[in-house]
């Protein structure tokens, strides 16, 4: 069981999200709407896993993937979005992301993406 | 037939009658791509009901949507990129909530009101659906969009002014109005708008 943030300004998309995860065992410890709100739970909460909406008001996904990993550079964080162009998801596997799902998205798509970023060896695990 | 007018990031100085089928062509595509992640989204088949293409000017274009200032609930978001416009969807009283239970899986009549939830779903909805129609076309066509996150309004609340593209985007838009209908006869207006500039053929 892995502990989960789930971040994205819909609660419609944060409740499908959060059914899915615990579902499949998993434990959503929190949740954020932006992507301020996101840098400051993951700080306080260490999850293991986060996923991530990219299109939020304020600061989009990709800069608190980035502030994220400022604070954890072994965080694991799946982009979860309905933008899926090819630069949105280079930029943001440049940026860090651990993985990209567009939505929408199947319930075993999204628990099988989990279950392979949390399956990975983060620098700090390898040490 | 490509999409021939287009130089660099999508500067349309064309013909209007040549935009026109341009758009068309890749208003059509974005509304089978859009319809298609409703359709995933449902899990349900979506048909269209009446397509339309409209190209009209930038100061007509409020006036051509005033039938959707009557809708229950309309969400849209705009996007700016290799083309500038706006997209949403717009669902009657019945509709919206009927959307609702499909979005949520719940039973035909379960929900009965527009709460946090519900709102938050048909915006989720319409920012799936049409980010899937660009994210097709910025594929086909190779464009690049940059969208916002969608804005929810009811009936007398819906800002039509805010519809339409801002000034100098383009002197002209077209408009693809397409109405659909979903599994228990659930319908509504998919609406995509692109801001485009032409030159009449006088």
């Amino acid at each position: 069981m892995a502990r989960i943030l789930v971040v994205d300004d819909a609660v419609f998309m944060r409740t499908i999200l959060r059914d899915i995860l615990t579902e499949a065992d998993h434990e959503v410890v929190g949740e954020a709407a932006t992507g301020e709100d996101a840098v400051e739970r993951f700080s306080e909460l260490r999850p293991d896993l986060v996923t991530m909406d990219l299109v939020m008001p304020g600061a989009g996904g990709i800069e608190a993937l980035s502030r994220i990993l400022d604070v954890d550079p072994d965080a694991r964080v799946i982009i979860v979005s309905a933008v899926g162009q090819r630069e949105d998801v280079e930029t943001a596997l440049d940026v860090g992301a651990s993985d990209f799902l567009t939505k929408p998205f199947d319930k075993e798509k999204v628990v099988a993406t989990v279950e392979s970023v949390l399956s990975t060896v983060t620098g700090r695990e390898a040490r | 037939m490509g999409l021939f007018p287009l130089k660099g990031k999508g500067a349309f100085v064309t013909p209007v009658r040549r935009t026109l089928a341009a758009m068309q062509e890749l208003g059509t595509r974005a509304t089978r791509a859009g319809l298609g992640s409703l359709e995933k989204l449902t899990q349900s088949g979506v048909d269209i009901v009446a397509p339309g293409v409209h190209l009209v000017p930038r100061d007509r274009v409020e006036g051509l949507l005033a039938v959707h200032g009557s809708s229950k609930i309309g969400a849209w978001f705009r996007f700016r990129g290799g083309l500038t416009g706006t997209v949403g969807t717009f669902f009657d009283d019945r509709d919206a909530l009927a959307m609702v239970d499909l979005l949520v899986g719940k039973s035909p009549g379960t929900t009965r009101k527009i709460g946090e939830l519900e709102e938050s779903a048909l915006a989720e909805m319409t920012n799936i659906a049409l980010n899937g129609a660009l994210n097709d076309v910025a594929e086909a066509y190779g464009l690049r969009f940059l969208t916002e996150p969608p804005v929810v309004a009811y009936g007398p609340k819906i800002d039509l002014a805010g519809l339409v593209p801002e000034p100098g985007a383009g002197d002209h838009s077209v408009v693809v109005e397409t109405r659909f209908r979903a599994a228990g006869g659930t319908e509504g207006t998919l609406l995509l708008l692109f801001a485009v500039s032409g030159e009449s053929e006088a």
